[in-house]
């Protein structure tokens, strides 16, 4: 019996008795959400019938923006490629979602098709009420066909196929070549400066702005902001990049790369090993690829033998810098955009910042050649899903920076110590030279020139041997914390682990065997022992702790905090020395942002002053004061002690380094102090005596918040 | 004498330190609480054939975490001794008060070391408590702190210069910044540790201290 459903437009066909067969519709509704929120902005869209042009193996595509600074604009796009029948037109683009674009089959000029699914172009022809498709095939030499679309015509309708489209065809004049022309008409909204900036950056960028561009396609924007832009692009300076860093990857998964110089002359080369140690050698597994990278190092004197100047190179490689992708030919966005530094190079730069380049400077890009479609493209056209090649991709050209890093760092060494041991010989040749000048000179003016030179050579000298010297105190305290270290660990380790098992096993059995006997005659020399090993044991943890690589990280600091960890560190040593604290903090918890280690290092600094100084005697008992007070935006701390004050030197002297008046003291202390509290941009003074009647120190910082 | 906890029997306790003072101090509780402690004299050599031979000489372990300050000893950690050990069913401690324990130990291997003492003297009762524990766990009996949980894990940041990362684990503490190793994440995870990027992974959330937080079946979302 048939079924009486028959009658309902919404079932399309009765195949057989008992049976319907139906279809799922879409709401004409559905065109707008499909094309306007799967492809976020205008750009994007109209880039998506770039590429049509492109898979249409056109070679000039032109785009033109009219009135668009007002609701009601237009924009066309106009290429010179095979054109569509009404067969491409009815099965291809016309349908949504669904790419009539092989990527395996090449188009007749070879091209692997970029555009797919279509909802890219559905967004660039909703933009405005009306679109224009008109085509000229190149398989049918006198036609043309003409579509029009409507959108307000799907506005009266429930379902997309109520509205029916009408493909005229038409005999085209002898004289009209091949191409597509779409014209999207009243445009409903203000297409931005930014807007067609992006564009006109994505349309340079599509093919790439390397100047090696086989494909032979040329997309052309007609928009005022474009000019400066094109100009930028228009300028290549690859050549004048101090260096190139090349890098491939076979079909097998394994890599090599090579750096080269300014003049193509090789500087270092890596095999595969090399570059993948870090996952042990194993294959890369992703389509073969290339990964070229040119960096400049911005500095006046990198750029006084080149002809290019530093002012034009640095805006263009603020407009193109960075790493892009070119899949099969064409760009992927966004890897390379502004703001979007996919391979963390920024962020590896600024925590190694030496030799290390920037997508400010540096301008590069990956050719893939990816034939197999291993790397798919979101929907929304924001970059490739993450899939293991993609990953694999991202890890090769990471283990590629890192490695060119590792070789830079390298030869940076060697120009140092290079530059350290030739620097004597080029003084002493310098001087000869300066000696011959002056023998030259009339002879009145010899001596008072010679005199003023001995001055000269002799001050720089005193200069040069203040350095040394600091520099040698400084590597001398760092052997010293070095070994304090080494110590450190291993009196917690064996010495101190015996002493605490056996005088532990000593305490448990003589208690058991002793009895009463134990308390009397043991207890106390037993307990001594221990005490004194668990104070050795802070003692070293102590400096363990200041050794802690977190704390040498940028971030919030919190002052209080700090203060705080510090004081309960020195707690053994204050109790060994009979000195008490008196903790005086303002309300809140004042922070700063900077590394944890340079608040510490100061108030280390300032203890372990007050600490030597109570050696050299108390004015009554052994007392420190830590005050904190808020000063609007800067956080005051005070450090006063009860010693004997700043005796025996200036006040303006103990802040230089070296200077001391302890025997076997290094003088470093308040230098550190003075540079650390700079280095956070604040101010240090000093006062002889204080309250308490010994020194006081006074620290300003500056504070974000509390 | 032997201890006996549950259904199982200790008397031999095999002693793991390359410092023979230390052995022999780790030794005089274990005789205290009347068990017989088996000195490990000699080098460990390959751990796979080390622990093929174990079961032979002790029914448990109490490894020191530094075993290769000693010239040849071992080629390994007492944290990889005792997970091993857990591994295969025998109750191990491991005993340290080496200040960078936390920064060395491996996430995931925690999971499998259910004892860490941070004492140089564990007394008697210490050792049987943590004998007990590691039994009660090894027939599936979590406490509370050592129980894992499946949990989402956001990246905070990560740096390269020390190969750590810092994640936060919004099912426990917002506010608190756990550093991991980023040699010790399973190879699809490490590949792909970015700031703000989320992974699932097992968890004991209950545990006190963010010390004490294992790591294990991490999931890539």
């Amino acid at each position: 019996m048939p079924s009486s459903h028959g009658e309902s437009p919404g079932r399309v066909a009765m195949v057989e008795e008992g049976m319907t067969t139906t279809k799922i519709r879409f709401a004409a509704d559905i065109l707008r959400r499909l094309g306007e929120e799967l492809n976020p902005s205008a750009d994007k869209g109209i880039l998506e019938l770039v590429k049509n042009a492109y898979d249409a193996d056109a070679l000039n595509c032109v785009i033109k923006l009219t009135n668009i600074d007002t609701p009601g604009g237009s924009i066309s796009v106009h290429d010179d490629g095979d054109g569509m029948t009404i067969q491409d037109i009815e099965e291809g683009w016309l349908i949504l979602g669904r790419s009539n674009k092989r990527q395996s089959q090449r188009t007749r000029l070879g091209r692997i098709p970029a555009g797919s699914k279509g909802l890219g172009r559905l967004a660039a022809l909703r933009m405005g009420t009306r679109a224009l498709l008109s085509t000229k095939p190149r398989s049918e030499k006198n036609t043309e066909y003409n579509l029009l679309i409507d959108w307000a015509d799907y506005r009266n309708v429930d379902l997309i196929d109520d509205v029916a489209l009408t493909i005229e065809e038409q005999t085209r004049s002898p004289k009209a070549k091949n191409g597509t022309e779409i014209t999207i008409e009243n445009i409903q909204f203000r297409i931005t400066r930014p807007a067609v900036r992006r564009l006109a950056r994505e349309i340079l960028l599509l093919s790439g702005p390397f100047g090696d561009d086989h494909t032979g396609f040329k997309p052309i924007l007609f928009a005022p902001e474009f000019k400066d832009l094109e100009s930028l692009v228009k300028n290549k300076y690859f050549k004048d990049a101090d260096y190139h860093l090349k890098c491939s990857l076979s079909e097998n998964g394994r890599a090599k790369a090579a750096v080269v110089d300014w003049r193509g002359a090789e500087l270092f080369s890596a095999d595969h090993s090399e570059l993948a140690t870090d996952r042990n050698t194993s294959p890369y597994k992703c389509p073969a690829l290339v990964f070229d990278l040119w960096i400049f190092i911005l500095k006046k004197e990198s750029f006084a033998t080149k002809l290019v100047n530093l002012a034009d190179v640095r805006p263009w490689l603020q407009e193109f810098g960075g790493v892009h992708i070119y899949q099969n030919g064409l760009r992927v966005t966004p890897y390379g955009d502004p703001g979007n530094d996919w391979l963390d190079m920024n962020l590896r730069r600024t925590q190694s910042p030496e030799e290390r380049p920037s997508t400010n400077t540096s301008i590069g890009r990956v050719t893939i050649l990816d034939t197999t479609q291993i790397l798919i493209q979101k929907t929304d056209r924001s970059g490739f899903v993450e899939t293991e090649a993609f990953i694999e991709i991202r890890s090769l050209v990471q283990d590629a920076l890192e490695w060119m890093a590792k070789r830079r760092l390298d030869e940076a060494e060697k120009r140092r110590t290079k530059a350290r041991t030739e620097a004597p010989a080029k003084t002493a040749e310098s001087k000869i030279q300066l000696d011959a000048a002056i023998e030259k000179l009339p002879k009145a003016a010899k001596e008072p020139v010679k005199k003023a030179v001995i001055n000269a050579w002799n001050a720089v000298g005193k200069e040069i041997h203040r350095y040394q010297q600091e520099i040698q105190l400084y590597r001398t305290l760092s052997t010293v914390g070095i070994t304090s270290a080494i110590f450190a660990h291993e009196s917690s380790g064996s010495p101190i682990k015996v002493i605490s098992q056996s005088i532990g096993t000593i305490e448990r059995r003589a208690k058991e065997m002793l009895g009463k006997q134990y308390d009397a005659k043991l207890e106390q020399p037993v307990q001594s022992i221990s005490k004194a090993v668990k104070g050795l044991a802070v003692l070293g943890n102590a400096t363990l702790k200041l050794l802690d690589h977190e704390k040498r990280r940028m971030g919030r600091v919190d002052i209080h905090q700090v203060t705080e960890n510090v004081l309960t560190t020195f707690q053994p040593f204050f109790a060994g020395r009979s000195v008490q604290v008196k903790k005086v903090f303002c309300e809140g918890a004042p922070y700063l942002r900077g590394s944890e280690a340079a608040v510490e290092s100061i108030i280390t600094n300032l203890l372990n002053n007050s600490i030597a100084a109570f050696e050299c005697g108390a004015k009554s008992q052994r007392l420190i004061e830590i005050k904190t007070e808020m000063l609007g935006s800067m956080l005051r701390i005070t450090i006063a002690d009860s010693g004997p004050g700043i005796e025996g030197i200036s006040l303006r002297e103990i802040w230089l380094p070296g200077r001391t008046t302890r025997k076997n003291g290094t003088g470093l202390g308040l230098t550190i102090v003075r540079d650390t509290v700079k280095d956070l941009g604040g101010n240090v003074d000093a006062m002889e005596t204080s309250a308490l009647g010994g020194a006081e120190i006074i620290i300003e910082l500056p504070i974000i918040g509390a | 004498m032997q201890l006996r906890i549950g259904t199982r029997t200790l008397d031999r306790i095999l002693v793991v330190d390359d410092d023979v003072n230390a052995r022999q101090g780790y030794g005089y509780p274990i005789e205290d609480l009347g068990l017989r402690p088996i000195f490990q004299k000699k080098p460990l050599g390959e751990l796979k054939i080390f622990m093929s031979g174990l079961r032979r000489k002790a029914d448990a372990v109490f490894s020191d975490y530094r075993l290769r300050i000693q010239s040849g000893y071992a080629r390994f950690d007492g944290d990889v001794l005792v997970a091993e050990c857990y591994r295969k069913g025998i109750p191990a401690i491991l005993c340290t008060t080496y200040t960078d324990v936390d920064s060395h130990l491996n996430r995931e291997n925690l999971r499998y070391i259910p004892v860490l003492l941070r004492t140089n003297d564990p007394p008697p009762e210490v050792i049987r408590d943590g004998y007990a524990k590691c039994i009660d766990e090894l027939k599936g009996n979590f406490l509370p702190s050592r129980k894992a949980w499946r949990t989402l894990i956001r990246v905070y940041d990560v740096d390269t210069s020390q190969h750590e990362c810092h994640v936060v684990i919004p099912g426990r503490n917002l506010e608190e910044k756990i550093t991991l190793r980023l040699n010790d994440l399973p190879g699809n995870i490490k590949d792909q540790v970015t700031p703000d990027k989320r992974f699932h992974a097992q968890v004991n959330l209950g545990a006190e201290s963010f010390r004490e937080l294992y790591f294990t079946n991490w999931e890539n979302d």
